[in-house]
Parts: C-alpha cells; sequence; structure tokens
C-alpha cells in the first residue's frame, strides 16, 4: 500500500468510525417498539445538573401490560436505572416546575427490543412530549 | 526557515526543484524549527478551538434539527480529514499536524452531540472517553505527527484507570489476597505500559505515541513508586516488606538500564535508592523504637559516615561513574 493511500485510510477512518456509529444508533433506536415507563424519585437538589435531567424508573407504577408475557424487563433496562435525559437549559426552569408538580405524570418512552439495551425517545409530561412539541 | 508557500513560488520560478523543494521541508522538519513556544501556542490554540466545540454542543442547540446536527457534525470531521490529507500530500507536515489535532477533538465534541441526541447519558461515566480514545487511535499511526500524542496518551491512561478502578474494586474486595498486592499490580502495570511503548517506538517506526507511551508511563511509574516507597517508610512490618519489594525492583531495573545503556534513568535509580534509604531508615526507626532515645539519630549518622568511609568506589559510581555509561 502506497504511503499517501495509507495516511489517507488512518485520517479518514475516525470520520467512518463515528459515521458507523451514527448508523447504527439510527438503526437500534428505530428498530424498537415504544414502550412507555413512569418516572419518580427526582430529588430536587439534582433535577437539573445543567443540562440534563437524572431520572429514576418507577417499575411499581409502569403499565407491564406493554411487554410479552405481562412482564417488566427490568434487567434490560438496568443500565437506565437512573439515566440522564439532556434538555436545553432556556427551557429547564419550567420543566423542573412541571415534573415536580405532583398531579403530573412523567413518563419515558423508550424504543425497546427484548434482549436489547433500550434507547430513549421522548419524555412526556401528562402524555404531551416536555416541550409540548408533537413527536411521532 | 521556509515556509512550503514560500518554496512553491521558488519552484514555480524555476529556482528549485520539486524534489529539493520536499528536501527542504523535511530538513526543516528533521530540525525541529518549529520552535517548542510555538508549537505550545498551537496546541493551546487548537485545544481552546475543541473546547469551544464541545461547548457549542453542550450549550443545548436545540433549535436545529438532530439530522442537521449530525450532518454538519459528519461535514466538519470529513472536510478536516480531508484538509489534513491535502495538506500531508503538499508536505506541510505542520500544518497537517494541527488540523490532525483539530479532527481529535471533533471526535471528542461529536461523541459529546451523540451522547446528547440519542439520549445515551446515564452509562459509567468514563465510557465516552473509552469510544474517543479507541475512534482516534488510527491517528497514532499517522507519520510525523506528535501533537495527537500527547492528548491521546493521556485520554486513554485515563480511562484505563478509570475502567480498573471501577471494574476490579468489587473484586478485589472479595479476594483480599490479591488486594494487598494492589499498589504492586499499579507499579508492574505502568511498567508493562512503558514496555509496550518501547515496542512500539522499535516496531512502528515514523509513529511518535510510543516513545510518548513510554515516556508518559515512566514517568507515572517513578511518581507511583515514590509513593510507594514514602507510605512503606511509615507501614512498620508491611513497610519492611514493601520496602524489599522496592529495592528489588529498583535492582532488576538497573541491571536492565546498565545493559542498554540508559545512563539517565539509571541515574534516576540511584537517587530512587536515597529516598529508599532515607524511608528504611524513618520505618526501622519506627518499628525499633529508635527515635524515641536518640539512639536512631546516632546509628544512622555512622551508617552514613562508614559508607562514605568504606564504599568510596559505589560512591563513586553513584555521583560520577553512571555520567559516562
Amino acid at each position: 500500500m502506497s504511503e499517501k493511500l495509507k495516511n489517507t485510510v488512518l485520517i479518514m477512518l475516525p470520520v467512518f468510525l463515528m459515521a458507523g456509529l451514527i448508523a447504527y444508533l439510527v438503526w437500534q433506536s428505530a428498530a424498537g417498539v415504544s414502550v412507555k415507563i413512569r418516572l419518580r424519585g427526582y430529588d430536587p437538589r439534582d433535577l437539573l445538573a445543567g443540562h440534563y435531567i437524572r431520572y429514576e424508573l418507577d417499575w411499581e407504577a409502569t403499565d407491564c401490560g406493554q411487554f410479552a408475557d405481562n412482564i417488566c424487563p427490568k434487567a434490560d433496562f438496568s443500565a437506565l436505572k437512573t439515566g440522564r435525559f439532556y434538555v436545553p437549559e432556556k427551557y429547564a426552569k419550567a420543566l423542573e416546575q412541571d415534573i415536580q408538580n405532583s398531579h403530573n405524570v412523567a413518563e419515558m418512552v423508550f424504543s425497546y427490543r427484548q434482549g436489547q439495551r433500550p434507547f430513549v425517545r421522548h419524555l412526556l409530561v401528562n402524555g404531551k412530549n416536555w416541550d409540548g412539541v408533537p413527536r411521532p | 526557515m521556509f515556509s512550503a508557500r514560500k518554496l512553491d513560488r521558488l519552484v514555480a520560478a524555476g529556482i528549485i526543484t520539486q524534489t529539493q523543494k520536499l528536501e527542504i521541508l523535511d530538513y526543516e522538519d528533521g530540525k525541529g524549527s518549529f520552535s517548542l513556544i510555538r508549537k505550545a501556542l498551537a496546541a493551546l490554540g487548537i485545544f481552546t478551538v475543541g473546547l469551544g466545540l464541545i461547548s457549542l454542543v453542550a450549550a443545548n442547540w436545540y433549535d436545529i434539527c438532530d439530522a442537521v446536527k449530525l450532518g454538519f457534525l459528519l461535514v466538519a470531521m470529513f472536510g478536516t480529514a480531508a484538509a489534513t490529507c491535502y495538506l500531508k500530500s503538499k508536505g506541510r507536515h505542520a500544518s497537517a499536524e494541527k488540523m490532525l489535532l483539530g479532527l481529535f477533538f471533533l471526535c471528542g465534541a461529536g461523541i459529546g452531540l451523540v451522547i446528547q441526541v440519542f439520549q445515551l447519558g446515564g452509562g459509567k461515566e468514563y465510557t465516552p472517553f473509552g469510544i474517543w480514545a479507541l475512534m482516534t487511535l488510527p491517528l497514532l499511526f499517522v507519520p510525523k505527527q506528535k501533537m495527537v500524542s500527547y492528548f491521546w496518551v493521556p485520554l486513554f491512561l485515563g480511562w484505563a484507570f478509570c475502567y480498573a478502578a471501577d471494574n476490579l474494586s468489587g473484586w478485589l474486595a472479595e479476594h483480599p489476597q490479591i488486594g494487598h498486592w494492589v499498589p504492586e499490580i499499579i507499579l508492574l502495570l505502568f511498567l508493562g505500559l512503558a514496555g509496550i511503548g518501547y515496542g512500539l517506538e522499535r516496531c512502528v517506526r515514523g509513529a511518535a505515541f510510543g516513545t510518548i507511551l513510554k515516556k508518559e508511563a515512566v514517568f507515572v511509574f517513578y511518581l507511583s513508586l515514590a509513593l510507594y516507597i514514602l507510605v512503606a517508610g511509615f507501614d512498620n512490618y508491611d513497610g519492611l516488606c514493601r520496602l524489599g519489594r522496592a529495592v528489588v525492583l529498583l535492582l532488576a531495573l538497573s541491571f536492565v538500564f546498565w545493559r542498554y545503556k540508559n545512563g539517565q534513568l539509571l541515574r534516576r535509580n540511584v537517587k530512587f535508592a536515597g529516598w529508599l534509604v532515607m524511608m528504611l531508615y524513618i520505618n526501622l526507626g519506627n518499628t525499633l523504637g529508635l527515635f524515641e532515645t536518640g539512639v536512631g539519630l546516632i546509628i544512622g549518622g555512622s551508617v552514613l559516615l562508614l559508607l562514605l568511609g568504606c564504599a568510596p568506589r559505589a560512591v563513586q559510581f553513584a555521583c560520577k561513574g553512571i555520567k559516562h555509561v
């Protein structure tokens, strides 16, 4: 292999790896079915640590009927037991108040495939996307 | 100092040939005309731009849709990589190296963007750094680059340390007989990394990261050894055992350095031997209770005088002889 070709391959490889990673994530998140899981346990002191919300899944309040055999697959979600949801800072305050309001119902929509790592799709507050913008 | 543009003009004017231009550029690169201050400023500038890119990502670029953000990232990365290839092909290695460092930071910023777009937060904090190191690994093999290595090696070592600490701490707690040896394992690990760096330096000609890995691993090894000896000095019987192991390690390393004529590291070992003797003295003084009466100080001083009087050759060797190795 010529020196020039070798250099080009070495320099371009990270670009292709990044493209491959993005393609894989797009495919993974599109391949699953949407499931809704309730959120709980917000610590107001750490609710919005900068640009993200720390959440905890509430399996007790989640409808397990949406999963196979009516069993909630807690093990598949173990990596997301306490996850982060990134939000823009300018919307943070209003969202914080919405979620802290005990009259509201907060749910996370995941793209889920059995045995695979789930992917976050949206955060719903009272059945609507957190920013009020309709999402598919 | 000649710039590639000036040389291009000289080639166009027929004053020098294309071959001579490349020879001049090679000579300029070889003699290190790109001074340390200029290199440091360039690295700082690119580092700042990289930080700016990461901050831009962190600023919640919410109003732009995800596909556009990811598309912009890929275009920026591809453009930087293409510019690097172009500059390399023109023999402008200093500029190519800066672009390469830019590509390295773009990868880091890109991983941050991907985490935000796909909401991948919540996993292990160090995982993105591992992905960043893995993704930019090919850049280390690009000939005549050094700057990326200076950032990549600490990134990799930091990730490896966090990964090992997170995954091995529980296991070590369950196996206290191995947990007892953790300081020695850490020392040997850094020695192993230095060995890998040395091997890469020999095997992959033109790639600087082997040399940098070796240097940084050796630095961290000696730093860890200094702490190891310091703690052992105040740890009574266990400390004495550890100091004994440190003696064996220093002797073995000194033999290797003497065999391969590395006078610089041999001299460093002699300094560490002095540090070790001092901590051994403190340890023995504490263990035997000699400091309580002043007997320890008298014995210690006498031993030093004996050392100077009875072993002048050893002292000469330590002070002068090795400089000529």
